[in-house]
């Protein structure tokens, strides 16, 4: 999104400007003379220099503080004097400018920090002046500054559905200042200068001075008498008194004007000449014959112009007007004669360069290139114009780049600033150049680390089916699949447990009765292959199995009301913890106590002991005792000197590593068994280990890195621009992508491989949120605790379809699982399983 | 000094081209036009064939220095040059080494090869006459002597021509081309009043001499003296015919001015020997009737016996062909008004002829504006660059770009160009200006001397806050003209160029130029 522009059309005689924001364009009064148009002259009054009509109402006081036409200095390397002070000439643009962004920012109400301004086409692509105009700019507190050649904004402005598309275009920029032609050459979106051509001393002004000397001279007719020269003129234009004299003749070239400009629209123009009281009537047909050596100069310019650049009047699709001069009648009829081509005007010419420039702000959104798509390891770009110079980076050696990360700003030779957008995946590696150097497609700007290539983007599909409801299952207190999908079983808070075949609701499912327990249970185990299930009722401290394929029940055990229960991954060890806080940890096979430990901890907290995955080591920690491990072989304890207190902990799933950390001191990681210290990173949090163990993923403030587990060198840095913490991070299957849980409820998940960003949404607004992925990391269920259920596409971020879940079960949370080739979903709310296909 | 920034300009935009192999031939190019506007200015004198170039270039510099007497080598273009001895260096079309020769040798060779194939042969090989003399003359600026821009030779000419094998065509193209390499002008046009002079000069601008401008381009009236004895002052009624080609042939509008001169005189005068003023003396002490009466009947007053005259026919002979009429009655008229000594004879008879204000005017015209004419030029041929490079990379192409924007922005950065431009106008009679502003514009500009008290119109000796009062009134003055709307045009753009003209006297006052 672009922030407001002002387009300035930067004019010799006088300016005029028009912001862009938000859709619309506003064209900018002068707020002293309420005009559209912004005198380009200056005034130094006193200490200040004051811009626009302000400096025209003051010029008649000090003609030597005054200057006008201050765009003609710009380029000069001496100083202007203005009264006894010298000013770069630098300076008197920025005075103009000054004034153009007060008012834009008046009409904006905020910051306009980027304009387009439009410079004549004879500053060549190096012209010093063209950079001395953004200097300019820059000054003034715009930051980013496109240039449009004059005669292009014109070409431009033409209203909708009447543009230019394929056409050669004859501009005719009759000025206040200056009179310049070129031909613009329009192609589809692009646009070419073929040639230029300029008179420096034929514009407006030079217009209303031919008007004044008829008046003077006594051209006017006066009341049906001709005036006499010498009248007017001895009477007070050449009086004794210079200073009303020059007041005198200040007001006649004003009544010059307004005749010059009643003639527009009426065949005789009339005036009052205050000072004698006198009428002044000019007729078109006079005004005509006054004006028509300039504007036959304009003429032969034009020619001139066409006979340089080989092009014959017949080959022009139009003549263009511009410019306020462009107005008089004489000047139509006589380009029509001259070329015997259509004449074009806009309603306003003397807008139709700022209209021109507006229109190509407002494209500025659209300034942005793709890079060449190219064998090579790197990003380069087609430069409009065939190249440009580097502006600024928009990113850093070692950033992820994804489809359309804007890379860098750069200024093509015509003036116009694009971004260089990447085109896929990848890293930026080093980045060449720096501000001012030259671009073109012929180098790679960016090298691009070699990596694998990233997985074509498929949609994934939607749901479709009908939901189905397996009977009644009201108040629910437990849930789980089985690891393949296929069963599913509930226990409810009536003691039933029901094992049910997940997908096909014809097969009877299997009813077992456990405890009734006014607590809650867990299905600490259910493994239909085993074919065993496993209940722990917490409330009523027992422990029981059953025979899935008999329903008898295998097993009960006692470990006491409201102990914490955990099994190593082979079930054949298993720590209780009691409620006071004694910790009993047996194999159950050989029914022989371990070890025991008495934890201390505090009121909502919990020793959460958790085996390694061969079982080998049992750990726990609490607050007071810290982390504690045990060696199951023997039963003595493990725990590595150096481990202050308080510590969470990891085990890798491989059994190799144990990482353990705390919020704000650092992650510390062991080898296993021998519990050789591998590593510590300060600062960092949150350790994950991938499924394989070979990566270990941890979270800084700013970052997740990644780390390979052999030589604990970073992998990736993964910017995840988090408020709230990042935790909960979770590795694919195959290792290839990385999410993590904001606090804040958002799921974000990037591509290691790539190293960039994938998707980023938000699940719901904590921490309590049950993610589900599917094998292949495509799709992801999510359900806040009482919430809907989400299923997303995780490679774009975006909901696949929200699945409702009945009112009035806040207190429950959603379960969800995939059948085993992903193309079933299963939900469970409150008292409902619903199946749903997952459809292209 | 412009001539500093020029510098600097050339060596930006060849740092500029450093870095690209591509762009070398470019930089050997950006290094011809440096080297070119370090040299001298490039003077080139074109007229018809016969109209006295040759003759201008030996007056103007006091001797004889380029080949006029043998017919042939005048179908050769002469290049003047200076140098610190005297000498000739034949260049040859063929791209053989050039020769060292004397002048006199060449003559000789030249004069034999009438009958004589081989050498014949050798004459129409070479391309010019390289002319080197130390006559500090040519330190201003090198003299290019083109052959002609006839369209058609007539009588000695054309057989002449076809001695050498040339046609008209290429003499003209030759002439063409030398006069388009050249800096600035002086146009020849001999004595006549006929209408091929005004074609000539139709000619001449339709020619495409990108430089015919009256800042470039001075014209120059030869062999006034021919008017003589039909008008007894040859040199008024040059002037009275110089002016109706200015005003009514339109020269006006590429001639800076045109200045009648008796060229022959004015040659005669660089080279009379003693003998020869002895001869003259003996010839004025004759009745001034008598001898006006003799030399009036040409070609019978160098063969006839007058003893009357105290001078044999024989160097009578001599004086006639080396003065002419004219300047053998001009020269016995002086000795007889009191010049005794051949050095004020000579002095004399510069300024009767017109030369010795000719060449002031060359010095003060071309000489003061060298650099700005020949930054012009330059700038021309550097803006001419990107079509000649070719196709070139957008790479090469952007350092070329930023190569040439280095040097053509003197173009707008220098204010001399738009001084320039005021005179231009000022000479094409575009503004309207009273006479005080005219007067004041042309100070200003530095057509009366270019030191800031020249341009102020101060004495030299004027202490600097006298200037700093004066630059200030003047450029209170200018804002006022710059506001007054009665100017328009090239006279309103000419008002803002000389309010700027002060401004910067204001700053080269205050140091900061």
């Amino acid at each position: 999104m672009t922030g407001p522009i002002l387009a300035v059309d930067f004019g010799t005689s006088s300016s005029s400007a028009v912001l862009v924001a938000a859709g619309q364009t506003v064209p900018l009064k002068e707020p002293v003379s309420g005009s559209w148009s912004w005198p380009s002259s200056v005034y130094l009054d006193g200490e200040t220099l004051r811009a626009g009509t302000l400096a025209e109402r003051k010029k008649r006081i000090r003609p030597a503080h005054y200057r006008s036409e201050i765009k003609r200095l710009l380029g000069h390397d001496a100083p202007v004097v203005l009264g006894d002070r010298s000013f770069a000439p630098r300076d008197l643009v920025i005075a103009v400018l000054t004034a153009l962004r007060a008012e834009a920012e008046a009409v904006h109400g905020g910051p306009v920090r980027r304009a387009v301004i439009t410079v004549p086409a004879a500053y060549a692509h190096q012209d010093v002046r063209r950079t001395l105009m953004i200097e300019a700019a820059h000054s003034v507190g715009l930051v980013t500054v496109e240039l449009l050649a004059e005669p292009v904004a014109a070409a431009l402005s033409a209203p909708a559905g009447e543009e230019f598309t394929d056409d050669l275009v004859l501009v005719y920029d009759f000025g206040g200042g200056t009179f310049d032609t070129a031909l613009v050459r329009l192609r589809g979106e692009g646009y070419e200068v073929l040639g230029h051509a300029a008179l420096d001393d034929c514009g407006g002004r030079d217009v209303d001075a031919a008007v004044y000397a008829e008046l003077r001279g006594g051209g006017a007719v006066l009341g049906g008498a001709v005036l006499g020269g010498a009248v007017l003129g001895g009477a007070v234009l050449d009086g004794a008194d210079p200073v009303v004299a020059q007041r005198a003749r200040l007001e006649l070239v004003d009544l010059a004007r307004n005749m010059k400009h009643q003639l527009s629209s009426v065949p005789e123009a009339e005036e009052v000449f205050s000072p004698l009281g006198m009428e002044l009537t000019l007729g078109l047909p006079r005004f005509t014959r006054l004006v028509e050596p300039l504007v036959r100069r304009t003429i032969d310019c034009c020619r001139g112009l066409l006979h340089t650049c080989g092009v014959q009047p017949g080959e022009v699709s139009a003549v263009l007007l511009t410019g306020g001069s462009s107005r008089m009648p004489i000047v139509r009829n006589e380009l029509a004669a001259a070329f015997g081509r259509p004449v074009r005007a806009s309603r306003d010419p003397e807008l139709a360069v700022v209209t021109g420039a507006a229109r190509f702000a407002a494209d500025a959104p659209r300034r942005v290139l793709r890079p060449l798509s190219s064998a090579g390891s790197g990003l380069r770009w087609e430069i409009p114009g065939g190249g440009g110079t580097l502006l600024r980076w928009l990113v850093a050696e070692g950033d992820r780049l994804g489809p359309g990360t804007p890379v860098a700003e750069l200024r093509s030779v015509d003036g116009s600033v694009w971004l260089l957008a990447a085109g896929k995946v990848g890293v930026a590696g080093t980045l060449h150049g720096r501000y001012g150097d030259t671009v073109t497609a012929q180098a790679d700007l960016v090298t691009l680390p070699a990596r694998p290539a990233a997985p074509a983007q498929v949609p994934v599909e939607r749901l479709r089916g009908t939901p189905r409801q397996l009977g009644k299952l009201d108040g629910v207190s437990a849930v789980q699949a089985s690891p393949d999908g296929r069963a599913l079983a509930v226990a409810l808070e009536t003691g039933a447990i029901h094992v049910l075949d997940s997908w096909d609701p014809s097969r009877p499912s299997l009813r077992l009765s456990a405890e009734r327990d006014p607590s809650h249970v867990y299905l600490y185990q259910f493994d239909p292959d085993a074919g065993v299930i496993g209940c722990h009722c917490v409330g009523r401290g027992v422990v029981q199995e059953w025979d899935l394929t008999s329903g008898a029940l295998r097993l009960t055990r006692d470990v006491g009301a409201g102990s914490n229960v955990t099994w190593s991954q082979d079930h054949r060890l298993m720590a209780v913890v009691a409620e006071d806080g004694r910790m009993r940890v047996a194999d159950v096979e050989r029914d022989r106590e371990i070890c025991g430990h008495q934890w201390t901890f505090g009121q909502y907290e919990s020793p959460r002991p958790a085996f390694s995955a061969d079982g080998a080591i049992l750990a726990g920690n609490t607050k007071k005792d810290g982390l504690l491990l045990w060696s199951t072989g023997d039963g003595r304890p493990l725990t590595p000197g150096g481990l202050g207190g308080d510590r969470f902990y990891e085990f890798s799933p491989d059994g190799r590593h144990l990482a353990a950390w705390s919020y704000g001191t650092s992650v510390d990681v062991w080898g296993l068994p021998d519990l050789a210290h591998a590593g510590r990173f300060d600062d960092e949090a949150s350790p994950s280990f991938s499924r394989g163990g070979d990566l270990l993923a941890t979270v800084t403030r700013r970052e997740v890195v990644v780390r390979d587990t052999e030589t604990w060198h970073v992998r990736s840095r993964l910017p995840h621009y988090c408020e709230k913490n990042l935790g909960d991070l979770r590795f694919s299957e195959d290792g290839r992508l990385l999410s993590g849980l904001s606090w804040g409820g958002e799921i974000l998940t990037w591509d290691l491989h790539a190293g960039e960003p994938v998707s980023r949404f938000s699940a719901g607004d904590g921490l309590t949120i049950r993610v589900t992925y599917r094998a292949d990391w495509r799709v992801a269920v999510t359900s806040p605790y009482g919430g809907d259920v989400d299923v997303w596409d995780l490679a774009r971020g975006t909901r696949v379809a929200r699945i409702g879940c009945a009112p009035g079960t806040r207190d429950y949370f959603p379960f969800h699982y995939f059948d085993e080739d992903g193309r079933r979903l299963a939900v469970l709310t409150a008292d409902k399983l619903r199946i749903w296909n997952l459809v292209p | 000094m412009l001539r500093d920034r020029a510098d600097a300009a050339f060596d930006a935009a060849r740092a500029a081209l450093a870095g690209s192999p591509s762009l070398a031939p470019v930089s050997r190019a950006l290094g011809d036009y440096a080297d070119r506007f370090r040299s001298a200015l490039r003077v080139a004198l074109v007229g018809r064939v016969s109209s006295g170039k040759s003759t201008l270039a030996n007056a103007l510099l006091g001797g004889r220095r380029a080949p006029t007497g043998v017919e042939e080598l005048t179908f050769n273009v002469n290049w003047l040059r200076h140098g610190p001895a005297p000498g000739l260096v034949v260049h040859f079309r063929d791209g053989r080494q050039p020769e060292r020769r004397d002048l006199a040798d060449l003559e000789r060779l030249t004069v034999r090869a009438r009958g004589d194939e081989a050498l014949a042969a050798y004459l129409r090989t070479i391309d010019y006459l390289e002319v080197v003399d130390p006559n500090p003359y040519l330190r201003a600026f090198d003299l290019v002597d083109t052959p002609g821009l006839d369209t058609a030779f007539g009588g000695e000419s054309g057989n002449t021509a076809r001695f050498l094998g040339r046609t008209p065509d290429d003499v003209r193209a030759a002439s063409l081309d030398h006069a388009s390499k050249a800096d600035a002008i002086v146009l020849v046009f001999a004595r006549g009043l006929a209408a091929a002079e005004e074609d000539l000069l139709a000619d001449f601008t339709g020619a495409g001499i990108g430089v015919a401008s009256p800042i470039t381009t001075i014209g120059a009236l030869t062999k006034v003296e021919l008017f003589w004895p039909l008008h007894p002052d040859p040199m008024a009624e040059g002037a009275r015919v110089a002016e109706r080609l200015m005003e009514a042939a339109g020269a006006r509008r590429y001639l800076y001015d045109l200045r009648p001169l008796a060229s022959l005189v004015g040659a005669a005068a660089a080279v009379f020997t003693e003998e020869d003023f002895a001869d003259l003396a003996t010839l004025a002490a004759a009745a001034p009737d008598v001898l006006a009466g003799r030399v009036r009947r040409g070609p019978l007053f160098t063969t006839r016996d007058y003893p009357e005259l105290g001078v044999p026919a024989e160097r009578r002979r001599a004086l006639f062909s080396l003065f002419g009429g004219y300047g053998i009655a001009l020269a016995c008229e002086l000795i007889r008004d009191g010049l005794t000594e051949a050095a004020a004879l000579r002095a004399e008879l510069l300024d009767r002829s017109g030369m010795a204000g000719f060449r002031s005017l060359l010095v003060g015209h071309f000489g003061n504006r060298a650099e700005l004419i020949k930054l012009s030029r330059a700038i021309e041929d550097v803006k001419r660059l990107p079509q000649l490079a070719g196709e070139l990379g957008p790479r090469d192409r952007m350092t070329l770009d930023r190569a040439v924007a280095a040097v053509t922005e003197l173009e707008f950065k220098e204010h001399a160009f738009a001084e320039f431009s005021v005179l231009r106008n000022h000479y094409d009679g575009l503004l309207t200006f009273a006479e005080p502003e005219v007067a004041e514009l042309l100070r200003v500009t530095g057509e009366f001397g270019l030191s800031l008290a020249d341009r102020l119109g101060l004495p030299g000796a004027a202490a600097p806050a006298e200037m700093d009062s004066r630059t200030r009134e003047r450029l209170r003055h200018w804002a006022a003209v710059d506001l007054d709307p009665s100017y328009g045009g090239a006279t309103r753009r000419a008002g803002q160029v000389v309010r700027r003209s002060y401004e910067l006297m204001i700053n080269e006052l205050e140091g900061r130029s």
